[in-house]
């Protein structure tokens, strides 16, 4: 099975190119990391692989388990495994997050012909999950990321991810604005998740978020595209002399 | 637009309403029209003291000098007062039946699929319904654990008959007849309702309600409410409403009023959902009903909320008159409009007592070729030393053939007293509708979670029996089924 | 002296009283108002207005014989004297400027037809007497500074067209410098092209015995920008009623206004913007402090059209009482037909901040210094903006109110 080819890739935003010819595959259990100046296209190359609907695909093709992932919507995506945790995760007033994320879950368990869960079942998993994330479980009552300071919103992302349990998750900036011990919480969260079947894309600034996870391989981007790959050395190399050499 | 949001409206549009059905029964009804003699007609069928038909009677003779308001945002053809039935009840209604046994099958088997059981095993817990079937009240559930604590729940027209002190006193004193030209009508005509009295320091231990239920055709509803809430005392009061499915419209000019005297508290909820018409904007119910509370004593509190979906236009403006000192007056109100339905609905607070306090939030969601205005009116007059309103409104958008209006009137002549006012209009935003659906919820399952997000500050004020049923109600009035 | 003896008496000296298209118009408009039929009460545009004021006034006036004149102070910055209504003719290469003659009712035809339901505009219409007619030629940097002189009992009637064509960048000022016992119903037509940038600073300051109706009614093209700060510090009467249509694509326009009120003073104010295109945007902001017994209103209204997507409008009014015996109404709309828009509105009324006041108090300065510096902060934000000259003024103004506040 392939479990993530991205081939010859173009994208564009209001007619200025944003990914260009860009390429990338991951193998499931794989962990990669994406790290680049500002506006090289980041965030961009997250939202297409979530579905994103403003961005206008030139050319190009995306394989997510032997599927062509172009041709499926936003949430099709999600229920096929795909969980993007946003850089800069929306507020939603008035949506409670506990019945949100147990439709969200029961979408993805519908699809997969899998029994739902009911709400008793459904409140178990997330408090224990709440409880493993060391999140307060009176954020639980809240409405979505409402009020939230920009920590608590990342850690929640976190929150959603073990609970949904999606097979290729990526992360944009999930470490920009977190403190030490939420930095720690985040990347427990990470570490614990991972295993041989799930795959990772972490896109970051910085190397201590990689020094705790350990990637697999390391991916420089600029202009749209992966302009040097490597180990986690590459990293290093990055916080040291930045982008200028490369 | 995107190609996902239209595909979505357009189910929404098509959406058929569930409440449509006709129920047979032969009904008894004069003539058409309106003049003396059907007033009389009514006021014999009601078997009514001599001083009630002749407040009727001078109600009538108020109407006709008074032209119908004209400054609401609405648009329909002229109400043609003579082509319309102004009574209609099941035959056999000479007198209320004493009991379930005594009412038509097809009466009861009509509030069975509506939602609303009437039999005494299996009356819904902890709400005691009045069933009004075009102009009659049907039956009247709890009536005796009510009685216990004093409590008066009937008809009006009962009331009339068993309080007619208490009606004289308060009927027509927070809306005067002669306040405009759909209330001296309802004075006039008015066929039935419901009367509540909860007595000093007595706190109402179960939500009361009344459903409405407009079945012949042609016929126009004109029922009375009454609550009178004394001293200490609290009560909790509910209205539904549903009528058939019919091609012509049909008129609903429902009077309420309440009354709170010192540290009393009414808590009102309406849950309006008339037959809105077609698709095409055939048919539905005109629904033109005045609505006002007195805070007359002194800590007392007047709350409406409501949840207006149906009717092909609503003009409604649920208001407190907060007369007692440090009375509080709120206005909680979701209004979604779909296909061709106008609503022009808001509130009208107007402070008179000191210390005195207001909120309002609103949200309003027009969808279709619909138009929705907020009209609200807050007034802090001389004596209102340190009074206090908020109003929050907002709109959504949802497709760009639509209209969405705010209309505000704010008035200050107390330099103490501090009004803020908020309003906003926007779409839904594309950004909440790509978070959902990226945690894998469809295109119409996000629209509903976030536009019953956007309501939530209304609908958590709802009584808890009915806050579910308006939850799906709003996803229903949004789209096929509940998401 | 009645509405209908004016109208018969002097029917003759108005302009355009030989042009029968505007006659026969003028003879509607002014049945429609002998025979009352419009509704008085939910009128906006009369409110706070005394209808008898309007209708039984001593209609006096004539052109000066003194010539008022055009002062080049700098090469860019025009002083323009308007006296009784009229100014003087003149041209250059920026700008073109003279009063209207009974040719122009073509033009004024023209005006006419945008459909503004506003009752002292249909006075305008009537009695129209006098109209300046200024015209700034493509790519003018300029200043105009405007300032209106009416004598002693006259009454002004007076409807101008100002085009600013494109890619212009002006700054148009209006003061007013009114005798006694004056009447100015002044009604502007300002047309902003392509890629113009106008600023419209307002001042008013007059005694109790004069009345001034100031409208404007600005279309703004693609790319333009209007942008408007009235200052009314009057004793007399003011009616501020402004009207903008965006008729292009990135088009912006804000209203911005202050009002000082004190003794009876009334004072009814009123912005409306139109979208008409999309990616326009629009603010309106109007705030004022009452004292003694002033009565004020403020309409506002942000309507949005069907086909106006993008579109962003925002209003906000704020109202400080300072007295029991003082009232302000307010009535902000939002008429919105488009989805795609981000529009909002807020408004205040109450007294000066408690606990900033309590702030202020509480660091040593007394109730009614502290009062006075909450007041000021009020429009401290408008004032950055301003030229020099003008903030002084202002700022002069400002403390007379002030100091007679007890
Ligand atoms: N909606 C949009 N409209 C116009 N340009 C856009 C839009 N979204 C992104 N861009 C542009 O695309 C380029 C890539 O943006 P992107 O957000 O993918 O960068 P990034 O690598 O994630 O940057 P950062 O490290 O700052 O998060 C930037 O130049 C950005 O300005
Ligand atoms: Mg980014």
């Amino acid at each position: 099975m392939i479990f993530l080819n991205i081939n010859n890739l173009n994208v564009s935003i209001e007619g200025k190119k944003i990914l260009d010819d860009f390429n990338l595959t991951i193998n499931q259990g794989e962990v990669h990391a994406i790290m680049g100046p500002n506006g090289s296209g980041k965030s961009t190359l997250a939202n297409v692989l979530a579905g994103n609907e403003d961005y206008e695909i030139n050319s190009g093709k995306i394989i997510f388990k032997d599927l062509n992932l172009l041709d499926l919507n936003i949430e099709e995506r999600a229920q096929k495994g795909v969980f993007l945790a946003f850089q800069y995760p929306v507020e939603i007033p008035g949506v409670n997050i506990t019945p949100f994320l147990q439709s969200s879950i029961n979408s993805k368990l519908k699809n997969a012909k899998k029994p739902e869960l009911d709400n008793l079942s459904f409140a178990k998993l997330l408090r224990k999950k709440a409880e493993e994330l060391g999140i307060n479980t009176d954020m639980l009552k809240r409405s979505i990321n409402t009020g939230f300071s920009g920590g608590e919103k990342k850690r929640y992302e976190i929150l959603q991810m073990s609970v949904l349990n999606p097979e290729f998750a990526i992360f944009d900036e999930t470490d920009s604005g977190l403190d030490v011990d939420a930095l720690r919480i985040v990347t427990e969260g990470i570490n614990k998740f991972k295993n041989e079947k799930n795959s990772f894309l972490i896109i970051t600034h910085y190397q201590k978020l990689l020094d705790y996870i350990r990637p697999d391989h390391v991916h420089i981007m600029r202009n749209g595209k992966i302009v040097k790959s490597g180990d986690i050395s590459l990293a290093g190399e990055i916080e040291e002399s930045g982008y200028q050499n490369i | 637009m995107d190609i996902e949001t239209t595909k979505t409206l357009d189910k929404y549009a098509k959406d058929k309403y569930k409440y449509g059905f006709v129920t047979n029964i032969d009904a008894d009804r004069p003539n058409k029209g309106l003049d003396e003699d059907i007033i009389k007609f009514i006021s014999k069928k009601k078997n009514e003291p001599e001083w009630m038909l002749s407040w009727r009677l001078n109600s009538y003779k108020k109407w006709l000098k008074l032209p119908n308001p004209q400054w609401a945002n609405i648009k329909f053809p002229k109400i043609d007062f003579q082509d319309i039935y102004y009574y209609s009840a099941p035959k056999g209604f000479e007198k209320k039946p004493k009991d379930l046994s005594e009412v038509d099958p097809k009466l009861i088997e009509t509030y069975n699929k509506l939602g609303i059981p009437l039999e005494e095993q299996k009356v819904l817990a902890g709400v005691a319904v009045d069933a009004v079937f075009d102009s009659v009240s049907v039956a009247t559930t709890y009536k005796g654990e009510l009685e216990k604590l004093g409590i008066v729940f009937c008809s009006i027209s009962e009331a009339v008959q068993t309080h007619p002190e208490l009606v004289k006193k308060y009927l027509g004193s927070v809306i005067p007849p002669g306040d405009h030209s759909y209330s001296a009508l309802n004075s006039a005509v008015f066929t039935d309702g419901s009367f509540v009295y909860i007595p000093e320091n007595v706190k109402c231990p179960m939500e009361l309600s009344t459903y409405f239920r407009i079945n012949a055709e042609e016929t126009g509803q004109f029922e009375r409410t009454l609550i009178i809430a004394d001293k200490g005392s609290y009560v909790s009061y509910l209205e539904g409403c549903t009528a058939p499915q019919r091609d012509s419209n049909q008129l609903h000019a429902a009077n309420v009023e309440l009354i709170a005297l010192e540290d009393a508290e009414i808590k009102y909820s309406t849950v309006q959902n008339w037959y809105p018409g077609d698709e095409h904007g055939k048919g539905g119910i005109y629904n033109f009903v005045t609505k006002r509370g007195l805070c007359k004593g002194k800590n007392s509190k007047i709350s409406w909320t409501q949840v207006e979906t149906g009717s092909a236009i609503t003009w409604k403006y649920p208001s407190c008159i907060l007369k007692g000192d440090n009375s509080i007056g709120e206005f909680y109100s979701v209004a979604i409009t779909n296909n061709y339905q106008q609503a022009d609905t808001g509130t009208k607070m107007t402070h008179i007592g000191k210390n005195t306090r207001s909120k309002i939030i609103s949200k309003g969601i027009s969808l279709g070729n619909s138009q929705n205005t907020y009209r609200g009116n807050v007034s802090f007059l001389r004596k209102a030393e340190k009074a206090r309103n908020y109003t929050q409104c907002d709109s959504l958008l949802v497709g760009n053939k639509c209209g969405a209006h705010t209309i505000p009137y704010i008035d200050s002549k107390n330099n103490s007293a501090v009004i803020e006012h908020e309003a906003s209009t926007s779409k839904i935003n594309e950004d909440q509708l790509y978070y959902c659906r990226q945690r894998g919820l469809n295109h119409e399952e996000a629209v509903s979670l976030i536009v019953n997000g956007f309501c939530k500050q209304v609908l958590q004020e709802l009584p808890m029996e009915f806050a579910v049923e308006a939850q799906k109600l709003v996803s229903i009035s949004l789209e096929g089924s509940v998401g | 002296m009645t509405l209908e003896d004016n109208f018969n008496f002097h029917s003759k000296e108005y302009i355009f009283s030989n042009d029968n298209f505007l006659s026969k118009e003028r003879e509607n408009i002014f049945n429609k108002i002998k025979l009352k039929d419009f509704d008085k009460k939910n009128n906006e545009s009369l409110k706070n207005i005394s209808f008898s004021d309007l209708s039984l006034f001593n209609y006096c006036y004539h052109s000066t014989d003194e010539d008022p004149n055009i002062i080049l102070q700098d090469k860019y910055i025009y002083k323009i004297n308007i006296v009784n209504g009229v100014c003087k003719n003149y041209e250059d290469e920026n700008i073109e400027i003279r009063n209207v003659t009974n040719l122009d009712s073509k033009k004024f035809a023209d005006q006419n037809g945008n459909n503004i339901d506003d009752l002292v505009i249909d006075f305008n219409k009537i009695f129209l007497n006098s109209g300046i007619f200024i015209n700034v030629k493509k790519n003018s940097k300029l200043k105009l500074d405007l300032l209106h002189t009416t004598y002693k009992n006259y009454t002004i009637f007076q409807n101008n067209i100002f085009t600013f064509q494109d890619n212009c960048e002006v700054e148009l000022q209006d003061e007013f410098n009114l005798s006694n016992n004056t009447i100015n119903n002044i009604n502007y037509n300002i047309q902003v092209n392509n890629k113009s940038v106008v600023k419209h600073n307002v001042f008013q300051n007059f005694s109790n015995s004069n009345k001034l109706y100031l409208t404007t009614n600005t279309v703004c093209e693609k790319d333009s920008s209007f942008s408007q700060n009235t200052y009314n510090f009057a004793n007399g009467f003011v009616r501020n009623f402004h009207y903008v249509e965006l008729n292009g694509e990135f088009a912006n326009a804000t209203l911005n206004g202050c009002f000082f009120l004190k003794d009876k003073n009334l004072c009814s104010n009123k912005t409306h913007i139109v979208h008409n295109s999309e990616n326009c945007e629009s603010n309106q902001t109007y705030k004022g402090i009452l004292n003694d017994y002033a009565k004020a209103n403020y309409f506002s209204n942000t309507f949005v059209s069907k086909n106006a997507q993008k579109t962003e409008g925002y209003q906000l009014s704020k109202g400080i009482l300072l007295t029991d015996h003082c009232s302000f109404f307010s009535k902000p709309e939002l008429r919105i037909f488009a989805d795609d828009v981000k529009c909002s509105h807020g408004s205040t009324i109450g007294p000066v901040d408690e606990s900033a006041l309590y702030y202020l108090r509480s660091r040593g300065i007394n109730k009614n210094e502290a009062m006075k510096m909450l007041i000021a902060s009020f429009i401290e934000d408008d004032l950055k903006n301003l030229n020099e000259n003008i903030a002084n003024k202002i700022n002069q103004n400002l403390s007379d109110y002030l100091s007679s506040l007890r």
